[in-house]
Order: C-alpha cells, then structure tokens, then sequence
C-alpha cells in the first residue's frame, strides 16, 4: 500500500514520468483542448479557477497555489486521465459519402499524465513546477475503404506543458501567480492521396501520405489572480497565452501500385514518393481565459466558472513541401476559420468527513469547430458533460482523488462540408482521472 | 388491360406523391420523358452501350426522382465501338461494335428517347433510320413517329429537353466552321426550337413543365482545347526568330487535299482539335527546320509531311474531317452558340420550362472542377474524371455530377425534395453497374483493335496537358503549374499495355 511510505511515493512519481514520455492525448474539452489537468477539479466539471485549491492550479489558477504555503513544505500531486473517445459517422449524406455510408472511429485510449510539485520559499510564496498536458488530439480510421480516407485516416497531436510559476498571497484578499510555460508539441498527420486513374475510371490510391513533425518547442506563460473578500468568497481568473508551434518534419509518400505501370510511373514523375519530404506547418494552440467565483456554505463548497478559448486563431493549416528531385508536392491548405468559444462549469463539493470529500459538476462546452470543417480530422460538436469523484485522505498528508467525466456530445448533422463529405456524427468520451497528493 | 393497370399505377403513384410531400406536386415525375442528342442518352468513349445509358443523367435523375419505369433503348455490350485507353500516349483502342437491344419490344415509346447526333431538325422530322445501320432506328423503331411526336405520345408530366448542340458541335469537332453552310443562322435554330417546344407543351396541356438545357460553350470542351496551337520538342514549347512561340502549320480554307491561302503557322489563339494527333503524328503542321534543329532522326516519322499544312477544313469526299479553328471560326462559334443559347433561354422560358444554365456548369467543371473529400474531380482530358476517352461527352461519374446538379436545380425551381445521387459509387468504382466501369468487356484485344484508334492520337502535345495532372488531394487548388513547371512525364514503358483489371 502507499500509505505513509515515502519509497512508495518516489516509485510513484518515477512510473508517472516514464508515462509522461509515452503517453498521448485526445480533445477532451472542445476543440483540441485537453482540460483535466487534475481529478478534483474534473469532479467539479472544471469549475476550479476560483477555489484551484489544490496544485493542478498550475493549469486551473497560479494563484491557488499561493494558499495553505508553507515555508520549507514540499508538496506534491501526481495522476493520470483515462481518455476514451467515440465517434461515427452514423450516416453519410448524399452526394458524398453517400446515404448508405456509416462507420466507426477505431477504439483509441489514451493516458495523459499530470504532475505538479510547490515549494515554500516563505509563508505567503510558492514556487511551483508543474506539466501537464493541454491540448491534443486523435481520431483514428482504419478501415482500408474509409470513404474520408483522402481527408485523413490519422491524426495525433499533442502538446505538453512545463511550468514554473511563482505564486504570491498578496494579503488576506488578493493572491497573484505567474510564470513561463514550456510548450512541447508534435503531430503525426496519415491520409491517402488519390489518383484517377483514366484506364479504370475511378478514383484509386496512389500513395499513403505519411505526415510527421519533429518535437517543437515554445514559450508562453500563465498567470493567474485569485480575490477572497471573504473568506467564504472567491473570485479567480487564470489566463494562458496562445503557441504557434511552427513545426518542420518529413513526410513519406509511399507509393501504392495502381496496378497500372505507366500511371505509376506518371504519378512517381510528379510526386516524390518513398523518400523524405522536408515538410513545414504552423498549428496554433489557442489563449484560454477561465473566471469563475466560488462560495463556501460550511460543508458545501460551489462554483460556478467560464472558458474563453480563443480558437479563430485557428483558422487555416497549411502544409508545405519541400521540392525533392525537382518533384514538388503541392501546398495542401486546410482552412478552418473556428470561431471563439466558451465552455461553463458548474460543480459542488461536499466534505462528507475530515477524510472524504465528494464531488459533481456539469459542463456545457461550446463548439469552436464550424460546420464547414467538421470532418474526419475531427467532427466535434457542442458537448455536455457530467462529473462526479471523490478525496479520500489514506494517510497523514496524503490524499486519493478520483473522478469520472462522461461527456455527451449533441448528434451533429452537417450538409455544407468544405470538403462535400457530410453526415450526422455522433461521438462521446469518458474520462477517467486518478490523482494522489501528499507533502513532504 | 395493361394500360388500365398502368393508369391505376400512375393514378396512384401521383396520388401518393401527392400526399407524401405536397411541395413535390409542383414536379410530378409520374411521367417523365427526356428528349435529345448523344449526353442525354448517356454517350460516352464514343459509344453507344448499356453501362453509359444506365448512368445516363436523365436515368440517374428519374431514380433519384422515383420516376416509374423510366425506359431507356439499352443496348447491351460491347455496344456501338466504344473507346478504351491502352497506354497514356495517349493511345485508344476501339471494341468491335455490336449492336445488342435489350429492350426493342417495348410496346410504347421509350422515356428516354434522345438519340447520339440527333439535331433539332431530326428531331422533328424523323420517323425512322435513314439506313440499316442508322442508330436512330434503335429508338425510334417502327412507330412511324418523329422523337418529338413519340415524347408527346406518352403525354409527359415532366420533361427533359435535351442539350440540343449537334448544330455548333459539328462544325467544331469537323474543324469547319462557315457561317452560314455548317453554322445555321439563329434564326432558323430558333424555329425549330419553337416547334419542338410547341409540340411539347402542348402534350403537358398548353404549360411546359420540365428542364431544358443550354449549350456548353465547345470551344473549351476537351476534344478543342487540348492539343495547345504551339509547337513543342522535348516537352518544351519551340520559340520562334522574334521569340514568340512557333505556331504549327496550316493553310486558311484548305483540306487535306491541300488548297486553301497558303501554309502559313496559325494565330496562337486558334483551336486545335483532337484528331490533329493523327496527322501531327506524320509531321503535318511542323516545319521540317524545327525537326532538324531540335534533332529529329532521319527515320522520325514525322519527316514523312513535315512543313504539309493541317488540314483546317473538311473533305466531305474522303470523309477526313479538318483540325483546325481559326481565330475568326473560334469567334463564330462562340458567338453563334450564344445566340442560340438566348434562344433556348426565352422560347422554354415563356413556355413554362425551367433552362438550366449548362454553358456556366461545363465552364464550371472544367475552372473549378468538384472536389468530394479529398478527391478532385474536372473536365480535364483523361486526368480529370469527368469527360470520356472521345473529348466530348461525360464520363459516367460526369453524367452523375450533372444529374446531381439537376436534381439541386429542380429542387431549386420546383420546391421539391429529391435526394442529391450518392456519387461514391462513380468515384470509386466508376459507374453504378456492378463491378464498376467495365474495363474489360471480356474480348481480349487483338492488335488491330489496338491499333484502330491507336493510330489517332499521341504525342508529347497531349502529354504536357496530362502531365497537368494528378493534384495531391487539397482542399484549395494551388495555382497551375505554368508550362514551365510542367515535368515531362516518363516515356511508355513497353507498347499496348494490356488493361486487365
């Protein structure tokens, strides 16, 4: 058991670090943005900023983590979220994919780690070094006949974030807390690239595209202010800055045989294919702003928060290729035109004992994504999502956290598809977020 | 007894269509029978034959619109000669032609009645083959009744009136153009129009109730505006002493047998036909001084005629059609098929018909093209997907882009509710029958077939147009690569690649 061994909490953290390295994630919050950075306040449906009373307010609010320091305490919070996503196209629309068409996103999970570790320099100021990760990405289609195939069949993104953050109770009202953000980025993009091949008279694959980039790395900040005119009243908002993670990496087109010679041949004369193509595009992660006030009936804790993501910076994704060989690939330009968006969260909190919290929350996330773009790459949709988890305290200082999100998604019926592929879709997730928390 | 039960069916499918969707009374497809030339029946590769007919877009049109027992004159494979491609040359093969009816005992009029190279006036006047082998005598059969007389026979709920442009596609396609004796006078198109019309709306109870369609401007289709008027060696385009780029030859109202005013290299913004490949192939229309400068082998073929001028008109007698439209013929053309596009436009109009815009929708195709998910789709020869091996007529999945733009029109102007085609079908496999686009239709190929369309067309002129090809899937077109960019495309490996499939 962990309880009270100081080894166990080591070999903890030791095995949430190797994770960290291999660990993936997918949109968990509309968009591509990922936010359950911590189990509590995934119980509360999000709605942390105000209290972010526990050290996921790296990502929640830095300024919660000016509270209950310290001089000379280490304190310390390790987890994992378990990301299961659905999706289907429930049925394809005319004239493109078709009315008889349906198909399922293949079983993907996922498990993005967090870790956050707060040092006490004084009695009102932490330093605190956190990561987590707050954007990704991955849809997956792996029937050889997708029909959206030359769209995409594969995508993972993900970004993780390292923080170091300084936090500061002002007085007994107003705690502020900021600092720099390591932003590490990839991608991996998969899709076929279509050939007509005038001796068949249809459209056939003439090669998989393979898309990656190298690890990108970028800097922003956090920074966050928390007011307690009471102290049964708090008002927090948190802001993270926006990333253009301008990646370069290689593409490999492999070529696959038309089963007719010449055409190969006329193919591979104009496209490089099995060889590296130097390869470059931006993908913006958006700014988020969270506010939120939270008030504290005794046992009964509430708050109510919003998410202001600023997805239109996401408005056009451009891959571009190097000529290899004096063979060009042409610029593949994926307009996206998102709109801003906001999520609200709601979540409670009651403290059954001194050793056992429990937790439920809702959230309405609002879709970035337009109808034009809603696609195979990623069919979100406007989300609704319900929340519960408990703390239970297993030793002196240590806490287990665990909460369930199951997140609906409305049934999205799309006819006006940039890319004429349209049908109603229907996705769900659920996640699963373990977290432990001690101090030393 | 037959027809009682057939009206009880028609009484009843109206009935039906009424009650099931009340916007849908505006067209009633109960009865619908199309009217018109080759692209109504679904012609394509040059052919006449089942697997084009059932894709046709008045087939496709009638089941997206639940049209009853919409009969067409089906003519089983191999049909009537169509084209197949053997090697990106390019180089045709042709099947030997067969004519098969499936469906000549027909006891009524069938309800697709357009016939390939049928114009206004055979419409009108035609009641049966002008000779055993005429294909007219396929639909028209012994009913002793024009195309127009045997539509109004069957007193359509809704009509299709067809793309009536054999009258500007002839010329074009002969490289002849004089107005007057291959061109008719608008006028003389509007009569006839008129009275095709007139018959028409009069069998719908004095209102027209259909689709009528325009004429694509053919100075752009494929089988014109492939070969480019420049002369090239090695991929590039030859320049001439002034550095402007050396035009092929030809001679002004001359024909293969010569005549005309004189060889002399045609204006740049002349047309070149399709089946110049032939006679480019032998070394019409270069000079023999580009050969030698560009090292031409004293075995070249194209020494044969090199500095003989393309033939720019037609030899009626040896039935050799011309390459060549001059600028001024261009100009005819062009101005002559609006004229008769107005036409159409205010005579189906005022009858009551609806005229889809067909010149904007091939423009269309062909500036724009039609990307679904990924795949990009346009007028393009050969590489485009949407115009068959003859530079002319539709592909299948041509036709089912068209038919989808029919149904969208129709829903548009009539408030009705017919769902749009699913075109995965002729995208991925090609057409709606099983099995896709019958690639091999089950005779080997012996080398005179191969040779038969073999001999038409060729070379690097064509090639550099098929090198504009295969567009890595984008959502937004990157811009043309100019002809400089232009890779040359890897030479044939091998000679009649066999199409197995």
């Amino acid at each position: 058991m962990l309880r009270g061994s100081d080894r166990s909490r080591v070999g903890g953290l030791a095995l949430l670090l190797a994770i960290s390295l291999v660990a993936a994630g997918p949109a968990s919050a509309a968009g591509f943005s990922i936010f359950e950075a911590g189990s509590r306040s995934t119980a509360m449906g999000g709605a942390f900023v105000a209290h972010a009373d526990d050290l996921s307010a790296m990502f929640y609010n830095p300024a919660g983590l000016a509270q209950g320091v310290k001089k000379g305490e280490l304190r310390a919070m390790v987890g994992v979220t378990l990301i299961i996503p659905k999706a289907e196209l429930a049925q394809g629309y005319d004239p493109y994919p078709g009315s008889d068409y349906s198909v399922k996103m293949a079983d993907q999970f996922f498990f993005p780690p967090n870790f956050y570790t707060s040092y006490g320099l004084s009695d009102c100021v932490s330093l605190s070094f956190g990561t987590w990760f707050p954007f990704g990405l991955a849809t997956k289609w792996d029937e050889p006949d997708f029909r959206g195939r030359y769209l995409s069949q594969y995508v993972d993104l993900k970004q993780f974030a390292a923080g170091l953050q300084l936090a500061w109770q002002i007085n007994d009202v107003i705690a502020v807390g900021a600092g720099p953000e390591m932003r590490f980025s990839t991608v991996k993009l998969h899709r076929k690239v279509p050939l007509f091949n005038p001796f068949t008279n249809r459209v056939v694959d003439a090669a998989h595209a393979d898309i990656r980039a190298d690890l990108e790395m970028d800097v922003t900040f956090g920074a966050g202010i928390r007011i307690t005119p009471t102290p049964k009243l708090s008002i927090g908002a948190s802001y993270h800055g926006q990333v253009d993670a301008n990646f370069e990496g290689e593409s490999t087109f492999y070529q696959i045989s038309t089963g007719n010679p010449q055409l190969d041949a006329a193919f591979a004369a104009k496209i490089p294919v099995n060889t590296k193509v130097p390869t470059k595009t931006t993908i913006q992660a958006p700014a988020q702003t969270q506010i939120g006030i939270g008030y504290d009936f005794g046992k009964l804790s509430v708050e109510a928060a919003g998410t202001f993501t600023e997805w239109s910076a996401f408005d056009t994704t451009v891959l571009e290729f190097e000529a290899v060989d004096g063979k060009q690939v042409p610029t593949s330009t994926l307009p996206h035109d998102w709109e801003d968006a906001w999520a609200f969260r709601f979540g409670a909190k009651w403290q059954v004992s001194e050793k056992f919290d429990l937790m439920a929350g809702f959230v309405y996330d609002q879709t970035p994504e337009p109808d034009g773009d809603v696609g195979p790459l990623l069919p979100d949709a406007n989300r609704r999502g319900y929340s519960a988890g408990f703390s239970w305290k297993i030793g002196k200082r240590t806490w287990v956290d665990v909460s369930n999100l199951y997140l609906t998604f409305s049934e999205r019926s799309v006819t006006t598809n940039d890319d004429n592929f349209n049908g109603r879709w229907k996705n769900f997730a659920n996640l699963t977020v373990l977290n432990m928390r001690t101090s030393f | 007894m037959k027809t009682t039960k057939n009206a009880l069916l028609l009484a009843l499918s109206i009935a039906l269509l009424a009650t099931a969707s009340p916007a849908a009374a505006q067209a009633d497809f109960s009865k619908f029978v199309a009217i018109g030339a080759s692209v109504d029946a679904g012609f394509l590769d040059n052919c006449w034959v089942r697997y084009g007919q059932v894709d046709s877009w008045n087939a496709i049109l009638a089941r997206q619109a639940g049209a009853p027992a919409f009969e067409q004159p089906l003519l089983d494979t191999p049909g009537t000669g169509c084209m197949y491609l053997i090697s990106l040359a390019p180089q045709f093969g042709t099947r030997p032609a067969q004519v098969k009816p499936l469906n000549l005992n027909l006891p009524r009029p069938y309800d697709n009645l357009s016939i390939p190279g049928y114009t206004l006036q055979t419409a009108l006047t035609k009641k049966g083959p002008s000779s055993a082998t005429d294909v007219a005598g396929i639909v028209l059969r012994t009913l002793n009744a024009t195309q127009v007389e045997q539509a109004a026979s069957l007193k359509p709920t809704f009509v299709s009136i067809g793309l009536f442009g054999n009258e500007i596609l002839g010329p074009a396609t002969s490289g002849t153009a004089v107005d007057g004796v291959t061109v008719m006078p608008a006028a003389a198109y509007a009569a006839s129009y008129q009275a095709v019309v007139n018959a028409l709306k009069a069998a719908q109870g004095g209102t027209g109730k259909g689709v009528a369609q325009l004429i694509p401007d053919i100075t752009t289709i494929p089988f014109t505006s492939t070969i480019p008027p420049f002369i090239t060696s090695g991929g590039q385009v030859v320049m001439g002493p002034n550095g402007q780029p050396m035009t092929f030859l030809s001679s002004r109202g001359g024909d293969v047998t010569g005549g005309g005013a004189g060889v002399a290299p045609i204006p740049a913004t002349s047309l070149v036909n399709i089946t110049a490949s032939t006679f480019l192939a032998t070394g019409y229309g270069i000079p023999c001084a580009v050969l030698d400068a560009g090292g031409a082998p004293a075995n070249d073929p194209r020494r044969t005629n090199c500095n003989k001028p393309l033939p720019d008109n037609a030899n009626a007698q040896l039935g050799i059609p011309g390459v060549v439209l001059y600028p001024e013929e261009v100009a005819l053309l062009k101005a002559r098929g609006a004229e008769f596009n107005a036409q159409i436009r205010s005579i189906a109009t005022a009858a009551g018909y609806k005229v889809f815009d067909t010149t904007a929708f091939f423009t269309d195709l062909r500036t724009h093209g039609r990307e679904y998910a990924g795949m990009t789709v346009n007028a393009a020869f050969l590489s485009g997907g949407l115009i068959s091996y003859d530079g002319v007529h539709p592909t299948s999945l041509g036709y089912a882009v068209w038919a989808d733009e029919m149904v969208r029109f129709i829903n548009a102007n009539y408030g009705t509710t017919i769902p749009r085609p699913d075109l995965s079908a002729y995208l991925l496999s090609g057409n709606s029958s099983q099995g896709g686009y019958p690639v091999n239709l089950g005779a080997s190929l012996t080398t005179e077939e191969a040779i038969a369309w073999g001999a038409a067309i060729y070379t690097p002129e064509v090639m550099r147009t098929l090198a504009d090809t295969f567009p890595v899937s984008a959502r937004t077109a990157v811009a043309a690569p100019t002809a400089e960019d232009v890779p040359v495309p890897a030479e044939p490996r091998g000679r009649g690649v066999r199409i197995d499939d």
